[in-house]
């Protein structure tokens, strides 16, 4: 699941956002920089770690918990 | 103006006119409208729920796609195919789908998409669980490139696109001739009706958000035609995977290649008992049934014999399938934790990945039930086992297919008129839970139904008895928890109608199986019911809404391919 997005080296671009399936990453209208809006509806796509220009978002291997068929 | 209105723009419709309209933008739906933009004459509105291309489906998927090349025998490939699916299978189209396979490929090498050779031929590998059809390599970065180059196309030849609209309801008249469809802006919360003499769905099948690249799936589109009178097919079936417990790897159907075995906790490899002749190298299906056969034995924990693999299997598997962009970074970000997941004992599990419910159509994609509705992709319905590679020629020729229909269909008909109180009622429906002091939310709601629908007793190892208290249990979540879901964004009102039908979806398919009294191994496994049953079961199974519900039929699958 989606762990962090750090702003220092942030550049605003807003693609995260836009390439977010889940729509989980927005951009905050009063400093323009992305936050984690819906964390639990990250499904490990790791589209938005892929598309950062400057590598500043962090994707954990390991998905949200569910049941099990065993 | 109150908070909800804030939230939803109520009052404002911006109203979008078309011949056609496109609803999804994978391989299938950006195929529709661009075999229909041929004609310059005709207007094509796409609407999408994410970004057109780089959030759908077909971005995720691997790029491998089946093509029937001049010294392949066509009549072979189509049995081959059929067999897979134990009969289960509409030949007439499978041997289109194979006919077409390599002009496709040619369109999509003139867009830029490469396929890898190997001294100027075409690097091809037999499709898993099949004996004779064989799929080109990946193309050179995946399904990515090839949706992209579709879009790219789509942009240059002038098709509109709209993104992040999500669609809540199908237009369709008294006359019953569908009109377009309402969406709704997922970002600013203002709603959209669509016009058009056509509308086109192209959003996929459904699912249980149990896999991750099918999360975003939940049959919504499908479901909306479904509720206003479009027939579904193939609610029985499910597509099923395999995969460890705790992330996302594929390799299921490729470590066995490189030597990988399945053992169970004993450390047998149990495959050698369920399927002799092929072991390992079963189609998912079989080893999924044999899984399940092996946990309830209390053999788990299952999973590959990963700690004995050879080396030179490590350096093969990571050499084939590290090409992904995810998952060379899942592979790399597991090893930073720790984890070698080709070395470690890793625990695998069911991966419930996607239903096989779809729009019931004819060869040209029209939809049965309403008329001006055509379906693309997995959301027309297909075969229960797509094979390796074939998800991809069939999306592709599926989308191609119904742009051709639609094309012509548009020519001879007028814009249906629509009555604006359907488009108030749709949105005072979808805009409802804004209003609820509900005690729950989307997310426990699936949550329960997953408790409900994932287990191995019920879609796996398939009883009358347990599909029966799996029945209770959806219809209890349907009757009493449903309509408490309460939401208080965009987000979750999306959340609220996905689930709704995923509520709608479980209960169908729980019924649909009951009716299924047979086993097909390769696709469908009954345990009270385990022989093959060709005399009352080579039959679709067939839904249509009526005043109780639901209702089926059957309908006997043509053999005249």
């Amino acid at each position: 699941m989606i762990k962090e997005i750090d702003h220092s080296g942030c550049i605003k671009c807003g693609l995260c956002a836009k390439f977010c399936p889940g729509n989980v990453i927005s951009m905050n209208p009063s400093d323009g920089l992305p936050y984690i809006e819906h964390p639990d509806d990250c499904w490990n796509c790791f589209n938005c770690e892929l598309i950062c220009p400057v590598n500043v978002i962090y994707v954990g291997p390991y998905r949200k918990e569910k049941p099990l068929a065993w | 103006m109150n908070e909800q209105e804030t939230i939803v723009r109520n009052n404002e419709f911006i109203t979008h006119i078309s011949d056609v309209l496109v609803i999804g933008g994978g391989f299938s739906g950006l195929w529709a409208a661009l075999k229909v933009k041929e004609n310059n004459d005709l207007s094509v509105n796409l609407v999408d729920k994410g970004f057109c291309g780089s959030t759908s489906h077909s971005f995720f998927s691997g790029g491998g796609m089946v093509v029937l090349m001049p010294d392949d025998d066509l009549d072979e490939w189509v049995e081959d195919i059929a067999n897979s699916n134990e009969g289960i299978a509409d030949r007439k189209v499978l041997r289109s789908i194979l006919e077409n396979s390599q002009a496709r490929m040619r369109d999509y090498e003139t867009m830029g998409v490469t396929f890898p050779r190997r001294d100027g031929e075409y690097k091809r590998i037999r499709s898993r669980g099949a004996k004779k059809i064989k799929l080109l390599g990946s193309a050179e970065g995946g399904g990515k490139a090839i949706v992209l180059a579709l879009h790219k196309e789509a942009l240059k030849r002038g098709i509109n696109i709209k993104n992040r609209i999500f669609i809540i309801d199908i237009l369709v008249n008294e006359q019953g001739q569908a009109g377009g469809a309402l969406g709704i802006d997922i970002n600013d919360g203002s709603f959209h009706v669509f016009r058009a003499k056509a509308t086109v769905i192209a959003t996929n099948s459904g699912s249980f958000r149990g896999h991750h690249l099918a999360s975003d799936q939940q049959g919504t589109g499908v479901f909306a035609a479904f509720n206003k009178g479009a027939k579904l097919q193939n609610a029985e079936f499910h597509y099923i995977n395999v995969r460890p417990n705790k992330f996302e790897i594929e390799g299921s159907g490729v470590l066995p290649k490189f030597g990988a075995r399945w053992a169970n906790a004993d450390g047998e490899y149990f495959m050698d008992k369920y399927d002799p002749d092929l072991k390992d190298h079963a189609p998912n299906h079989t080893i999924l049934v044999a899984m399940a056969k092996e946990a309830k034995a209390g053999k788990a924990p299952l999973g590959f014999d990963t700690p004995s693999f050879a080396e030179e299997g490590r350096v093969g598997f990571r050499e084939m399938m590290m090409g992904h962009g995810w998952m060379k970074l899942i592979y790399n970000k597991l090893r930073n934790e720790g984890v070698d997941f080709l070395r470690d004992k890793i625990e695998w599990n069911a991966a419930y990945e996607t239903n096989r419910v779809g729009l019931k159509t004819d060869f040209g994609g029209k939809a049965s039930g309403i008329e001006g509705l055509f379906a693309a992709g997995m959301a027309r319905a297909f075969i229960p086992n797509t094979l390796t590679g074939l998800s991809i020629a069939y999306s592709t020729w599926s989308g191609y297919m119904a742009g051709e229909t639609v094309a012509k269909y548009v020519n001879d008909v007028e814009m249906p008129e629509i009555d604006m109180q359907q488009i108030l009622s749709a949105q005072d429906s979808f805009v409802e839970p804004l209003y609820r002091a509900g005690d729950t939310t989307p997310d426990k709601v699936v949550e329960e139904l997953q408790k409900v629908i994932f287990p191995a007793d019920v879609l796996i190892l398939i009883t009358h008895d347990k599909l029966q208290d799996a029945l209770n249990n959806v219809e209890n979540i349907r009757d009493n928890i449903e309509s408490k879901m309460a939401a208080s964004s965009i987000h979750d009102l999306i959340k609220v109608r996905e689930t709704e039908t995923m509520i709608l979806s479980a209960e169908m398919t729980l019924r649909a199986s009951m009716l299924r009294k047979e086993s097909r191994p390769f696709i469908y496994y009954r345990e009270d019911y385990n022989e093959r049953d060709d005399q009352n079961w080579l039959q679709w199974i067939v839904v249509k809404k009526d005043e109780s519900g639901f209702s089926f039929s059957t309908e006997k699958i043509p053999n005249d391919g």
